[in-house]
């Protein structure tokens, strides 16, 4: 059984008085895809800046690569726990070219060039280099940021609604590529989407959540055929319902 | 000010480009008649102010070599740097404080040390003065407690300095802080993810982001600086606002003071040219949709002491030493038998040309603002245009143009009310024209059309649909007049009749012969009177926003 890169335990997170996430355990293998889905509002985002370190839990333990990054009493600034992001505007710093903007993340003194060749040839814009943000349009900004977050070699990349921004057309194919992309870097991949088709198409496993806590994780077969609550059928798809008893 | 020019252009040119509200013909003589009357009263003395001074020809040269114009742009634009630096040093620290971390009592400060704007620049150097002068209270206190008998010099360069930054450096504030609220959250939480702590990433992605708003708050603090009268005048320190007056009152050369006024005017206009250069650049990063959330919040941790103590400090020296100050010398004013009677007429005479100007100028301003929203043709942004040129000019070289214009060609206005009315309409008309512009703008013109098809005329229509409904733009205008004309000291000084004296004129000469129990009061009664209008804008912005939704 390969390695475990993100581990989550009894993770809870409340504003107030009001819970955004309650009891959530949840396992990411090293190297594969989870797809967290759900109705906006249910915490899946939430759940995203947990792991990445962007907010505190108020009960449970948050482990990134073996080490404990948050627990009670315990807290691990963002910087220093090796998970990449990429926003759903991408968040290029727009002061920066294209080459600056992926080199951000990696130590002064080490090759950092070649790194930054190595990740544009990886996401095919090798001749990108010297190119300013806003000249790319969103597909290449969307891959400037992936590569930027890959480039220092994070134990888990996090995705939030990575392909809400594009165009219906365009999504089909750049899912396909951006899945590609990932495969071939040997990323672990966490993203968030609430569009059911890309979750299943994108995910080794998908976790489906509602209300701040985790319905279902499994296969994306096994989501759609043996959904575990009404609201997992009810979400997943077109689904006929009987009501009955068990006797 | 500035901020809402700017507001209403952009707004101005969103209408156009939906294409109603503009049209390009040539406007009904009603609207250009006065539009034309009022932008050629106000180029006619600034016109003769360079003729004027041209006409001096080669000798001009001679004349500015001779006071030492060198040495007084020297000192301009020092001061102009260092309360430019000084500023920053405030506000940079004071806006990151308040939009990033976890400051107790974050919107409060964020409230209170906006406050020092509202105070004149030369109430602001009374009571430096009146604290810190050979006579000043800190050295009565101290020579009584320590027989010390020396203080650092306030007079000159460190009181300007210290003055001017008490009373602008919140205008680099409300703009740091407006970008700070605007950058995207993501931007420093992907550099957080990168590997780079909060220090670094402030440095790296926050800092270059706030680079157009630095620019922007500097130019307007330094525009601020080369401006102020009050400060320097009563501080001693020869920058071109003071040389020029001097120059007028001392040795009744004319020619000089309109010399040194051009140099001023070319500073000003300069400066004026790169803050619209900046502001049209506008931000590198305009950030697409996104639920908004607030960024991430840094801990201070034991570090929250010394931000809490730096943020007490600039609001202790900046807003309540200024304000016990100002009470303590009100109260042995008082009770020195000071005649309130004087400042209570100082404070007539003050509402008086006040309220008059917070007639005149919006209704002046109402043509103009018809013309700039309405038609967009050239001749129609020229005139608009025109009556912008007032705002580029410092108050004191207008108060001078318009003397000398009066002395020479208009003597039956010289030194009347008039003539001090005219000086306010130049100054003040487009602080008049922004509100009463936006208005304009959100009447959507098929509501006119509908009152046209209901069988109402132009004149008609005019009265009863689009008047009432500009309205409230007009009223903001007026509360905006009536609260700088009372403030606005060099184009009172100079062209006020003989011996008619407002709040801000008895302040500045019982502080500059140190006289402080009697300018209390009045600095007292004009702080008070001027946040009248300020609060009944700030309540009827509430009001309506509370209709809104």
């Amino acid at each position: 059984m390969s390695r475990i890169a993100v581990r989550c335990k009894e993770l809870s997170r409340s504003y107030g008085t009001t819970a955004a996430l309650s009891g959530i355990n949840l396992e990411v293998e090293e190297g594969s895809f989870l797809a967290l889905l759900g109705p906006s509002g249910c915490g899946k985002t939430t759940l995203l800046r947990l792991i990445a370190g962007f907010e505190r839990p108020n009960g449970g333990v948050v482990e990134v690569g073996g080490k404990t990054v948050a627990a009670p009493g315990l807290f691990v600034f963002p910087e220093r726990r090796k998970v990449g992001i990429v926003f759903q505007d991408y968040a290029l710093f727009p002061h920066l070219n294209v080459g600056d903007n992926i080199a951000y993340g990696l130590i002064r003194g080490t090759d950092r060039k070649e790194r930054v060749e190595e990740m544009l040839s990886l996401v095919r814009m090798k001749n990108y280099n010297s190119r300013m943000p806003h000249e790319l349009s969103g597909g290449e900004q969307q891959r400037v940021a992936i590569a930027r977050a890959l480039a220092p070699g994070p134990e888990v990349l996090l995705l939030d609604e990575p392909f809400s921004n594009l165009d219906a057309d365009l999504r089909t194919r750049i899912r396909s590529e951006v899945k590609g992309i990932l495969a071939c870097a040997g990323a672990t991949v966490i993203f968030v989407t609430h569009d059911q088709e890309e979750a299943l198409f994108m995910g080794d496993r998908v976790g489906v959540m509602n209300s701040g806590k985790l319905e279902q994780l499994d296969t994306p077969e096994a989501i759609f055929h043996t959904p575990a609550t009404t609201f997992v059928a009810r979400f997943i798809g077109t689904t006929d319902f009987l009501d009955g008893k068990t006797e | 000010m500035v901020v809402m020019r700017g507001e209403a252009s952009r707004l101005k040119a969103k209408s156009v480009s939906i294409g109603w509200g503009a049209h390009d013909s040539l406007p009904p003589a009603v609207i250009w008649m006065p539009v034309l009357l009022v932008s050629l009263a106000i180029l006619l003395p600034q016109v003769y102010l360079v003729l004027r001074a041209l006409g001096a020809g080669t000798e001009i040269w001679a004349l500015l070599f001779r006071i030492r114009t060198l040495a007084i742009l020297g000192r301009t634009v020092i001061l102009m740097t260092g309360v430019t630096a000084f500023s920053l040093a405030i506000s940079l620290p004071l806006a990151w404080l308040t939009t990033r971390t976890d400051l107790p009592l974050r919107r409060l400060w964020s409230v209170i040390t906006t406050l020092p704007l509202v105070i004149p620049s030369y109430v602001a150097g009374f009571i430096i003065i009146a604290a810190l002068s050979p006579r000043g209270m800190l050295k009565q206190l101290l020579a009584g407690a320590f027989g010390l008998e020396r203080l650092p010099e306030i007079y000159g360069f460190s009181g300007a300095l210290l003055t001017i930054t008490v009373v602008s450096y919140s205008y680099l504030l409300l703009a740091l802080q407006a970008s700070l609220r605007g950058i995207h959250p993501s931007l420093e939480e992907t550099s957080r993810s990168l590997g780079h702590g909060s220090w670094a990433t402030f440095l790296r992605i926050t800092l270059p982001q706030l680079r157009p708003a630095i620019a922007a708050g500097a130019l307007l603090v330094s525009l601020y600086t080369i401006r102020d009268f009050g400060a320097v005048s009563l501080m001693r320190y020869e920058t071109f606002t003071w040389a020029i007056y001097l120059q007028y009152r001392t040795s009744f050369d004319r020619m000089g003071a309109a010399a040194l006024s051009l140099v001023l005017v070319v500073l000003s206009v300069f400066i004026l040219l790169v803050e619209a250069r900046t502001r049209g650049r506008g931000r590198y990063h305009r950030s697409t949709g996104g639920v908004f959330r607030p960024p991430m919040q840094i801990r201070l941790g034991r570090w929250r002491w010394l931000a809490l103590g730096f943020c007490s400090s600039v609001v202790l020296i900046t807003l309540i030493m200024p304000m016990s100050i100002l009470g303590y010398w009100a109260i042995r004013g008082i009770s020195a038998g000071e005649p309130l009677i004087l400042a209570w007429n100082y404070a007539l005479n003050s509402v008086y040309v006040s309220g008059l100007a917070a007639i005149i100028i919006p209704l002046a301003a109402l043509p103009v603002a018809f013309l700039a929203v309405r038609y967009s043709g050239l001749v129609g942004r020229l005139l608009d245009r025109a009556t912008y040129l007032g705002s580029a000019l410092p108050g004191i070289v207008i108060a001078l143009a318009l003397v000398f214009f009066s002395a020479n060609y208009a003597t039956a206005i010289y030194q009347t009310l008039a003539i001090l009315l005219f000086a306010y309409l130049i100054l003040f008309l487009p602080q008049a024209v922004g509100p009463a512009r936006l208005s304009l703008l959100q009447i959507n013109p098929r509501i006119e059309e509908a009152a046209h098809s209901l069988g109402r005329n132009a004149r008609q229509t005019l009265l009863t649909v689009t008047l009432p409904l500009v309205r409230p733009g007009v009223f903001t205008g007026a509360a905006m007049v009536f609260l700088t004309t009372m403030k606005e000291l060099p184009a009172t000084l100079l062209p006020s009749p003989i011996g008619f004296r407002t709040l801000a004129t008895s302040v500045w000469s019982a502080t500059s012969e140190a006289f402080f129990a009697r300018a209390a009061v009045p600095a007292l009664l004009l702080i008070i009177l001027s946040s009248i209008p300020m609060a009944l804008l700030v309540i009827r912005e509430r009001q309506e926003g509370r209709e809104r939704t």
